[in-house]
């Protein structure tokens, strides 16, 4: 498996959601029109009878009381019985044609009985809402404290109060959910996006009761996800029909389907006061936040845990309040996405910093910079620390940086404002998750080193990262390595998320490369004379150390085929555990700095110069490394500015790209990205992944930047320019 | 009706309802892998193809208004657009690629246009691709080395 750019520019690359066999049923999806109601009746006999229709499934076919999720298992493949948002599945055909597949979605009959909606997330929680679960709509709390922070607030010089309302962000990668499903009844097939293979065929071999060993999962490549694929999508009912059928099943969302039921980034509804002494110093932060996940959890609980685990920063306080609560809604599902509940926390407490800064009579960066904590200091809720590269000299280089371009917009017209952040977030997962990552390196029939591992590739540039760490590892050349990733018949390298899918592929090959090498070096030393010793690797195969030719003296297709060799890795999962908390170890920190100008005549705010300063130490792929910093900056600028999916009693209010506004290229300023390769000779990992920290950095740099230019923290994400209008009417 | 156009160079007939929309005729019927439908309403640009030298968005445009065009896809661009495909590669301007086909066919059309296109007009004419994954970084510096 390669990856040309070339190939995606022209077609040739193929994704997932391109496969459609030639006998291929058609999949369609009945949705239900309502965001909380109870099925009273459901008959599909007109369907099923109808000529064309090949199955029709229900929650009657899945096993009676399933349910998947991770950390809360209460999602059901299909409407159990209520419906808990708008645009659930109820039923789902397979036809010969979309024709006969939508004639049969009409033929499928429902009463519904509509039960009260459930749209705020904070009426949720409070006495006699209506509940969407047994148990009522707290799906998950968490709640932390550390000394005294009324003390610490009641002996403060300056104290600020603070709340902010986040959008619900919607992921819009340009591949929309879908895939094939093939079948004979026996065993299974699954092709479809996806961030964990294994965990997609765990969760389909006990719906389908079919063994695992009957399930194969493909979810690599994909088209775009930012975590939007992470949780299943199509693949439960996909697999259902399939199985049903008898037949390959395709079935590919439509976007106003995507936009009803894809997954969505969870808006948080955050209150906190922070404080400092007269000197500028941190003294407490009391913090809450209520996110909305929802019909069901997903990712919602470790959304939660992340958050929370960031809303403190990256600084020392003397005491911390965090009280953490999600909320079950109809209003879709949100799950897991880039940047992931940090970014929420991490803009409410970044406009506090800047709020105290200028009560202190600080500079933003020098207020930072005496706060910061400490390298060897324990984590945002007391955790022991795997390794924290020093703060300050990111702090040092945020204030180094060269003046952002003057902004030559007419100053009659436009304010201008500039912001910046410090950040750290963890990479991987908190308190046990699936940190480890099991693959091989094996030198495969055609002579090339072949890595397999379940990592999938989403555009983050995964497969060019393990190319060049094989590469550079072994010493060999670029046609010498092959990839065999993002399945299930390969060993499982758990989920690629939450930035570790970089990580875990250069482990890895690190972990393999030794063995790898003694490997060969021996069996080229029983077939060709010598010692092991004699020989090392190089471009194209090995090399007789005794000998210095520019070719080698046994190419590795002489040694493939006759010898199996195969090193099987391991790498072990990097965890702490903090009295049940959910915690991280391993973090990355980023800074960034943002310039806007204010529309004073229509409120707009545009966004006219990023810098982004991420610590992630060597960069593997330096193009690649850029445009994850860049793609994530402009996701931030778009939670920022122009990005929300509002629900009104629990239907969105856009149905497609033309009512949700993703950055376009004159959205987007120069992004300058001034990397801090050194994470210190000590550091256990050797570097951290990008996919997440620049997004995080950006976004509340952006929302400081607005803060500096209107004077008033804003407080609801993305700034509405009608606010910024009456901004500027009261100040007027 | 039935309809005739030449598609990437070669004739092409094919029997089709007057409206129906030529992104699905291209990907579904006549095998163009390069046309995907991510938006459908010309919002996203992916499906972009060239009609008559015009960048137009395939999902939008009726069968029964090609008759007699001449269409290119990202595929058939691809020989006259090389200096634009080798500045996306070597600035790594491209990251999950579904975008890409539909972007290659915008930036062949400004190519080809007129030699000497400013880059700002350049960047001006591809509002019409969105991008989700990368920012537009890499794009605009091989927008920069091909472009004046």
């Amino acid at each position: 498996m390669t990856m040309r750019i070339a190939d995606k520019l022209t077609g040739r690359f193929r994704y997932l959601t391109d496969e459609a066999p030639a006998d291929a049923l058609t999949g369609l999806v009945l949705r239900a029109p309502h965001a909380h109601a109870r099925i009273l009746l459901l008959d599909t006999s007109a369907a099923e009878a109808m000529p064309g229709v090949h199955a029709v499934v229900t929650i009657a076919d899945a096993p009676e009381g399933f349910r998947y999720g991770l950390r809360h298992k209460d999602q059901p493949p299909l409407s159990d019985g209520v419906v808990r948002y708008r645009g659930e599945a109820v039923a789902a055909v397979a036809a010969e044609s979309m024709e006969i597949a939508r004639a049969a979605l009409e033929a499928i009959e429902v009463d519904y009985a509509v039960l009260p909606t459930v749209s705020d997330p904070v009426r949720a929680l409070e006495e006699g809402a209506p509940g969407l679960h047994e148990g009522g709509n707290l799906c998950a709390a968490m709640s932390y404290a550390q000394g005294d922070v009324e003390a610490a607030l009641g002996r403060s010089a300056h104290v600020v109060e603070l709340k902010l309302q986040t959008p619900r962000q919607m992921h819009a990668a340009l591949e929309l959910e879908g895939g094939v499903a093939i079948s004979d009844g026996d065993s299974l097939t699954l092709l479809a996006p996806a961030h964990d293979p294994h965990n997609v065929r765990n969760v389909i071999s006990a719906l389908t009761g079919l063994d695992e060993s009957r399930c194969h999962v493909v979810g690599s490549p994909i088209g775009g996800s930012y975590g939007g694929k992470e949780d299943l999508h199509v693949q439960p009912v996909l697999a259902l029909l399939a199985v049903k059928a008898k037949r390959p099943v395709r079935l590919v969302l439509t976007r106003p389907e995507a936009v009803m039921v894809g997954m969505k980034r969870h808006p948080f509804t955050i209150r906190l006061r922070a404080g400092c002494d007269e000197a500028g110093r941190l003294t407490g932060l009391d913090f809450s936040a209520i996110a909305d996940t929802g019909a069901y959890a997903s990712h919602g609980p470790e959304v939660l845990d992340t958050g929370m685990e960031c809303a403190p920063g990256a600084y020392g306080w003397q005491a911390v309040r965090l009280d953490g609560k999600l909320a079950y809604t109809n209003n879709g599902i949100a799950g897991a996405f880039r940047g992931f509940g940090a970014v929420q926390t991490q803009c409410a407490l970044e406009l506090a910093i800047d709020a105290l800064a200028e009560k202190a009579g600080h500079d933003p960066v020098a207020f930072r910079r005496l706060n910061l904590a400490g390298a060897s200091d324990p984590g945002p809720m007391g955790q022991a620390m795997v390794a924290m590269p020093e703060l300050d000299p990111l702090a040092r280089s945020l204030g180094e940086l060269p003046e952002a371009p003057e902004n030559a917009s007419d100053p009659d017209r436009y304010l201008t404002g500039e912001g910046v952040a410090l950040i750290r977030k963890g990479e991987g997962f908190g308190g046990g998750g699936p940190n480890g990552a099991r693959g091989s390196l094996s030198l495969g029939a055609d002579g090339r080193v072949v890595l397999e591992s379940s990592l999938t590739e989403m555009g983050q540039g995964l497969m060019a990262a393990a190319q060049a760490a094989l590469i550079s590892t072994l010493d060999v050349a670029r046609d010498d390595v092959n990839l065999r990733i993002g399945e299930t018949g390969v060993r499982d390298s758990g989920p690629t998320s939450a930035s570790r899918g970089t990580q875990i592929a250069v482990r890895l090959v690190r972990k393999a490369a030794g063995p790898f090498r003694a490997a060969l070096c021996a069996a080229a030393a029983s077939r060709f004379g010598g010692a092991p010793e004699d020989y090392d690797l190089g471009p194209g195969g090995l090399y007789r150390k005794s000998e210095r030719r520019n070719r080698p003296d046994i190419a590795f297709a002489d040694l493939a085929g006759k010898e199996t060799i195969r090193i099987e890795i391991e790498v072990p999962a990097i965890e702490t555990h903090l009295a049940g908390q959910s915690v991280h170890t391993l973090f990355t920190a980023c800074a960034a700095r943002a310039s806007v100008s204010v529309d004073r005549w229509t409120g707009r705010i545009t966004c006219t110069g990023l810098d982004i300063l991420p610590e992630c130490g060597p960069r593997l792929v330096p193009a690649a490394f850029e445009g994850q910093m860049a793609g994530g900056a402009a996701q931030a600028l778009g939670f920022c500015l122009t990005e929300d999916l509002p629900a009104v009693d629990g239907a969105f209010q856009a149905q497609n790209l033309d009512g949700y506004f993703i950055p376009t290229i004159a959205d987007m300023p120069p992004v300058r990205v001034h990397a801090l390769d050194d994470l210190g000779a000590d550091d256990p990992v050797g570097l951290r992944g990008a996919g997440e920290i620049g997004l995080n950095a950006a976004a509340p740099a952006i929302a400081n930047a607005v803060r500096d230019a209107l004077g008033v923290a804003p407080e609801r994400l993305p700034v509405d320019p009608l606010w910024v209008l009456d901004v500027l009417e009261r100040k007027a | 009706m039935k309809i005739h156009f030449t598609l990437n160079g070669q004739p092409v007939e094919l029997e089709a309802e007057p409206f129906a929309r030529l992104a699905p005729i291209l990907a579904d019927v006549l095998g163009i892998a390069s046309v995907r439908t991510p938006c459908g309403i010309g919002r996203c640009g992916a499906c972009m193809v060239l009609l008559d030298g015009r960048p137009v968005n395939a999902c939008l445009v009726v069968a029964g208004k090609v008759e007699g065009a001449e269409i290119l896809t990202a595929e058939g661009v691809a020989d006259a657009a090389k200096p634009v495909i080798d500045a996306l590669e070597r600035h790594g301007a491209v990251q999950c690629g579904y975008c890409a086909p539909g972007l290659l066919v915008s930036l062949a059309a400004a190519h080809r246009g007129t030699g000497d296109m400013k880059a700002e007009d350049v960047e001006g004419l591809l509002t019409g691709n969105l991008c989700r994954c990368s920012g537009y970084a890499g794009l605009r510096k091989a927008i920069a080395d091909v472009f004046a």
